[in-house]
């Protein structure tokens, strides 16, 4: 079982266990649309495709062997990218673990940067805009959750694009902390979405909600709320999920 | 389920890049417990109901085997 091999004539890295794992969870996922897809295109791939194949059937193809699954990932992107197929979303959840080297090493024994790892680069790709989804698409990254600091690079690309969208000046980069420039460079294009606390009236209903499907058996009231609302960072919903539910009985 | 300005906003972003072909990109961040997970499953969602195709990859060191529990949903 590969972790990851090297792609010849390129300084990329194919990722045959992380490529089977995706397709299959993808495929399903993503069963009901992709049961109703046949391949279109021709690919010359490691195994016959027969006509009316369906997508779903060719990422089950790839889940299961990992030897094929980049090829078979390649193929698969391309048809879903093909024109009339429909709209696609990306979402990562953990964006930092991408945006560094990985522990992996070449042959010459240096770190391999995870933007060089395939499936990684494709995400990178079309975070960084170099790549576009033909028929309409969003990407969604949350950064960690956790207490693990972002990379300068990736608290640094997202400040600056907070600071671009509110009109104010930009935060300079430091020189004298190191940076990884490629994560940094790819983050330069995404718009940023902050998430703060819930307002009241959203807090409200998610107690009301909590007290009506009777997790929560004490009153919901504007001072309950506003008290549980305050103690919370000011709607920090998992801190009123902790406070609020351990009201339980 | 809760519906949040932020869950509308997203629906807003999608809609619009569907309608449009655009490509979006969005990150979303906040301090722990502000529910940026939760708003990935928000777009999740909303994509499925729109009959879009889905590719999430989960929090979690992405060199994973085949067997990794993160891909067992």
């Amino acid at each position: 079982m590969t972790e990851y091999a090297p792609i010849p004539d390129t300084p990329i890295y194919s990722q045959p266990n992380y490529a089977a794992a995706w397709l299959g969870q993808i495929g399903k996922a993503n069963a009901e649309v992709l049961s109703k897809l046949e391949v279109a295109q021709s690919h010359e791939l490691p195994i016959p495709i027969p006509p009316k194949t369906t997508l779903a059937r060719l990422t089950e193809l790839g889940a299961r062997d990992p030897e094929i699954a980049w090829p078979v990932f390649e193929a698969f992107w391309s048809e879903i990218t093909s024109a009339g197929r429909p709209s696609i979303l990306l979402t990562v959840d953990g964006l930092s673990h991408m945006m560094k080297e990985s522990a992996y090493r070449s042959p010459e024994f240096e770190l391999i940067h995870c933007h060089d790892l395939a499936v990684i680069k494709l995400l990178v790709e079309h975070l960084s805009g170099s790549k576009k989804l033909p028929n309409g698409g969003a990407v969604f990254a949350a950064t960690s959750k956790g207490n693990a600091p972002l990379s300068y690079a990736t608290s640094l690309a997202i400040t600056q694009q907070i600071e671009r969208q509110a009109g104010k000046e930009i935060t300079p980069r430091d020189p004298f902390t190191k940076i990884d420039e490629r994560a940094y460079k790819s983050l330069q294009k995404a718009q940023v979405l902050k998430l703060k606390g819930l307002s009241k009236a959203e807090a409200r209903g998610l107690m009301e909600y909590w007290a009506a499907s009777g997790v929560l058996r004490s009153r919901v009231d504007e001072k309950t709320v506003a008290e549980k609302w305050a103690i919370a960072g000011h709607g920090v919903v998992g801190e009123i999920e902790r406070n609020v539910l351990k009201m339980r009985i | 389920m809760l519906v949040r300005a932020e869950t509308i906003e997203i629906a807003e972003i999608m809609k619009t890049a569907q309608d449009k072909k655009d490509t979006t990109v969005t990150i979303i961040d906040g301090e722990r417990g502000t529910g940026k997970s939760m708003m990935l499953l928000q777009a999740m969602t909303t994509a499925f109901l729109n009959n879009w195709i889905v590719l999430n990859v989960p929090e979690g060191r992405f060199h994973h085997t085949k067997d990794s529990k993160h891909f067992t949903n």
